[in-house]
């Protein structure tokens, strides 16, 4: 998959206008648009974030409910939640539906049935984050704005990246949920983000994006900071930060260095990945972010 | 038979009435019945199917509850006694039973001296004393060898033999027996009814026993009840029950009665 | 006929068989019992010791000892000298270990009062509904994102526990009439709750937003966290008291599964009985699942395999039982989070996974035609 987007995603604007417009998603699916689309269906609030922030958000005809920023989204119809209604997708005749791989598949076979172009997207690493925000500006029409967020995107990125990459690499544990306990690992864009902020992942190790992690692993690595998405907004899972004070010998316990961070900010992988690095940066490495 | 006059009553049924279902359409299996049994007989029930025998059996011990009237076991309510004290008393033989998990037949026979572990011994050992009651109760009923198998892996007359050694087990006063010769051959059919007239006739055991074979009621029993829908038709003893002209109307059918050879007791044979 | 003695004090040391004029009957005996439940509980010690030497993070045996020999002499650790091994195996480890026994004894203990209760050797303890309302109460915690601790307690377990004992009421309430519980009702009660939590459980999974609903699940599945010491004390009272009262009527359990007409016939106070068990069994399945999720498999197996080894006798299938299925939880919980190191497996497919063949090795060695 990965080979296919570089192919489209030589960064060449002109090809676009001179390929024929047909686009490969992240499952190896290929789409033709005859026309720009002009209503488009969002199935995922990261989604929302990069039309909206291409300048296409008057093309947004139906969202889900998590998508609450911008704040134009929530104008737009609501077609459910993370298992979306069909009926009401196919009500907004969509030209264009755009998802995370975590479809259903009666979904998917509909519109497929139905001949409705659907676009699957896979975030699995920053690189990819970019590389949707280029194709999404290629789908919609909207090529210049894109490049200019890709690149801004990761020049941001980088920039924090740099300043952080000459400061000792704290120990960092990211508690994604803690009943069972699961953290992430090299796989996740949440991973690469700590990477940027200047955190050394102790599940760096793990094979798994989203592994299960052994508590003995845990203490042996001993981390010096603990960080749990926070609370509030409908999407965001809920923390258990409490019960972690109980390992008084976790040297981020005994410093106590335990941090909520945005999830909002963290788990979209959309323009706003910026905010949530920084947001990390700055709990990471406060004597370098302050007050920026 | 043993007349033990001056003794209470081992039974005293009081106008009882009960059935099955307690909403008021349902018919009663009894209604205001009235009977007294004498301790130190042994009674026979006998009348055709849906009599309500075996009922009458489980209201005497107490496993069914009238709607009202009483049953007094030796002139005391037995809704005043618990059911261990009742089962120190009264042991019961049903006609059959089931087995779901793997116990002995030794086990199963033991399982008699459960009453008298009451009312803190809820964990309790069996004392020898225990043991040796059922030992002997299992050798008395030639099944001394069956000790270690299950209940499915026996006939049907050695379940049930193994049914009457845990009734004896529990030493009790009241015999109170749901077709107890059903599945046995004629062997055992013999030595069960001599084991308990000589029970009776030892111990001054009361023994209540509900039977199909006419013949082996007459020839046990000192006292015979004759149920018919519920009702006591004729009470007496065989020679006044087991006659043709008592006996047909209820059983709707012809019957011959005429003498055993040896016994002289009324012996019933069907005109095929 | 044999005279009529009065009943004898137990005597501490009687004999396997008793020799009568020329029959003897097998049956319990104090003896035979103190032996299997020593070795069992040996075994347990053993394997218990040898699960604290296994784990994620490899820490030598000398280690172990060493530490195991700073416990017992000074009744604490130091946290210096011990190191991170010290944490780990006093803070991690060793409390795990406790809670699996704690759980899978439990779980065997109530699979086998269900089976006595309900007179069928294939009930376990989520038969009752119970542990699908404990769920749904946890499910719903979820939902709803409440977070903090309760009394030291995070608050999902309290939820869970809640709903647990929603289920209880209603199935108790529904199979009891006229003061007698009908164990027909309870079963079906059982199957219906069942079912209904179940739905409500994939309902609040399908509205929840994608991370939610992938923690509802993970939850299902079972875990065993590593717990504090105060929740374990907790624990342990709660569970060991349900254990206790469920020992005490290992007699009458015996006698019930005869039928309950011919429990009544020899003394049994089956309403009584039959209340008391569904009572501790029930609210020791809540606590079970509150505080580990759905764990299958030991309820059920363990008590049948442990059956067709030492006998139907309560009096020492259910203290074997109670410890063979704390071994094997342990075992199981051992193999979860050391196998995939350092990532863990839910303890309830461990469970599944080495449960099912022994079963069904043991199933295929015994003649056909044993009652089970």
């Amino acid at each position: 998959m990965k080979r296919r987007q570089q192919g489209i995603l030589t960064g060449m604007p002109f090809m676009a206008n001179v390929a024929p417009r047909t686009f490969v998603d992240d499952t190896g699916r290929k789409i033709y648009l005859a026309k720009t689309p002009k209503r488009v269906v969002s199935l995922a609030p990261s989604i929302t974030e990069i039309l909206f922030a291409i300048g296409a958000g008057d093309s947004v005809v139906g969202v889900t409910e998590f998508c609450d920023y911008p704040p134009e989204a929530l104008t737009k119809t609501q077609v459910g939640d993370s298992r979306p209604n069909l009926e009401a997708i196919l009500a907004l005749e969509p030209d264009l539906v755009l998802a995370m791989e975590v479809i259903r598949d009666d979904v998917l076979k509909t519109l497929q049935q139905l001949k409705i172009p659907l676009f699957i997207l896979e975030a699995k690493s920053l690189e990819h984050v970019y590389a949707h925000i280029r194709t999404l500006g290629r789908m919609l029409d909207r090529v210049q704005e894109a490049n200019a967020l890709a690149h801004s995107m990761r020049q941001d990125i980088q920039a924090i990246g740099d300043r952080t990459s000459s400061l000792p690499k704290p120990r960092v544990l990211y508690v994604l949920y803690s009943q069972p306990f699961i953290t992430v690992g090299p796989g996740s864009f949440i991973h690469q983000l700590l990477e940027f902020a200047g955190g050394d992942n102790i599940a760096k190790d793990v094979g798994q994006a989203y592994p299960r992690l052994s508590m003995e692993v845990v203490m042996q690595k001993d981390p010096e900071i603990l960080l749990f998405p926070s609370m509030g907004g409908k999407g965001s899972p809920e923390s258990d930060r409490d019960q972690w004070t109980r390992w008084d010998t976790m040297t981020a316990v005994k410093n106590d260095r335990l941090y909520f961070v945005p999830w909002a900010l963290i788990s979209r992988p959309g323009p706003r990945l910026v905010q949530g690095l920084a947001a990390l940066a700055k709990v990471i490495h406060p004597e370098k972010f302050q007050g920026n | 038979m043993k007349k033990t006059s001056g003794q209470p009553l081992a039974f005293d049924v009081r106008e009882l009435s009960f059935r099955y279902d307690l909403s008021p359409e349902r018919s009663w299996a009894f209604r205001n019945l009235q009977c007294s049994i004498e301790t130190g007989t042994i009674v026979g029930v006998i009348g055709p199917n849906g009599s309500g025998k075996t009922s009458l059996l489980k209201l005497l011990m107490g496993l069914l509850r009238p709607e009202s009237g009483a049953v007094h076991l030796f002139g005391q309510d037995l809704r005043t006694l618990s059911p261990a004290k009742i089962a120190q008393q009264i042991a019961f033989v049903p006609q059959e039973t089931s087995q779901v998990f793997p116990f002995t037949l030794g086990e199963l026979v033991l399982m008699g001296r459960y009453p008298f572990h009451q009312p803190f011994d809820g964990w309790g050992w069996d004392s020898s004393d225990d043991v040796n009651r059922a030992s002997q109760a299992m050798k008395d009923l030639e099944i001394e060898s069956l000790a270690d198998r299950m209940m499915s892996d026996v006939s049907g007359g050695e379940r049930q033999r193994a049914m009457i050694a845990r009734a004896l087990t529990q030493d009790p006063q009241i015999l109170l027996l749901d077709e107890p010769t059903a599945f046995l051959d004629l062997y055992h059919q013999l030595d069960i009814a001599r084991k308990l007239r000589r029970l009776n006739h030892d111990r001054g055991l009361t023994v209540v026993m509900v039977s199909h074979d006419l013949n082996l009621a007459s020839q046990c029993c000192d006292q015979l009840l004759l149920l018919h829908q519920g009702e006591i038709v004729k009470r007496g003893c065989p020679h006044e029950v087991i006659r043709p002209e008592i006996l047909e109307p209820v059983y709707r059918c012809e019957i011959i009665v005429d003498q055993h050879p040896r016994s002289n007791a009324p012996r019933v044979s069907l005109p095929v | 006929m044999s005279t009529h003695t009065s009943n004898q004090q137990v005597d501490a040391l009687q004999l396997h068989n008793v020799e009568t004029k020329g029959g003897t009957i097998a049956c319990l005996s104090a003896i035979r019992w103190l032996t299997s439940l020593s070795v069992l509980g040996l075994f347990s010690v053993l394997i218990g010791v040898g699960c604290l030497t296994v784990g994620a993070q490899p820490i030598s045996f000398e280690t172990v000892l060493q530490i195991v020999g700073m416990v017992l002499q000074e009744g604490r650790v130091d946290h210096e000298s011990a190191g991170v091994s010290g944490v780990i195996l006093l803070q991690v480890r060793f409390p795990r270990i406790v809670l699996a026994f704690l759980v899978g004894g439990s779980l065997a203990a109530v699979g086998v009062g269900l089976q006595a209760l309900l007179r069928n050797p294939l009930a376990e303890p989520y038969v009752l509904g119970i542990s699908s309302g404990a769920a749904f109460g946890a499910t719903l915690g979820i939902l709803f994102g409440i977070g903090g601790t309760v009394m030291g307690l995070s608050a999902l377990p309290v939820w869970a526990f809640l709903g647990g004992l929603l289920s209880i009421l209603v199935v108790y309430r529904i199979s009891v009439t006229y003061r007698m519980l009908s164990v027909h009702t309870l079963l079906l009660a059982g199957v219906i709750l069942n079912a209904l939590f179940s739905a409500l459980i994939m309902f609040a999974i399908s509205i929840a937003d994608p991370s939610r609903a992938f923690k509802m699940m993970m939850w299902l599945m079972g875990t065993l966290n590593a717990p504090e010491y105060s929740t374990l004390l907790w624990l342990g009272v709660f569970l060991g008291v349900g254990v206790f009262l469920l020992f005490w009527l290992a007699r009458p359990l015996n006698i019930l599964t005869m039928g309950e007409e011919t429990a009544r016939a020899l003394g049994v106070e089956i309403e009584r009985v039959k209340k008391l068990i569904f009572v501790v069994a029930a609210l020791m399945t809540g606590a079970v699942v509150s505080i580990a999720g759905l764990i299958g498999f030991v309820g059920m197996v363990v008590p049948h395999t442990v059956r067709m080894i030492v006998g139907a006798d309560h009096r020492l299938l259910l203290p074997a039982s109670t410890l063979v299925g704390g071994m094997f939880l342990m075992v199981a919980d051992t193999v979860a989070r050391t196998v995939l190191a350092p990532t863990e497996l839910p303890v309830g497919v461990v469970t599944a996974l080495v449960g099912g063949p022994i079963f069904l090795y043991l199933l295929m060695k015994r003649r056909a035609g044993v009652a089970l």
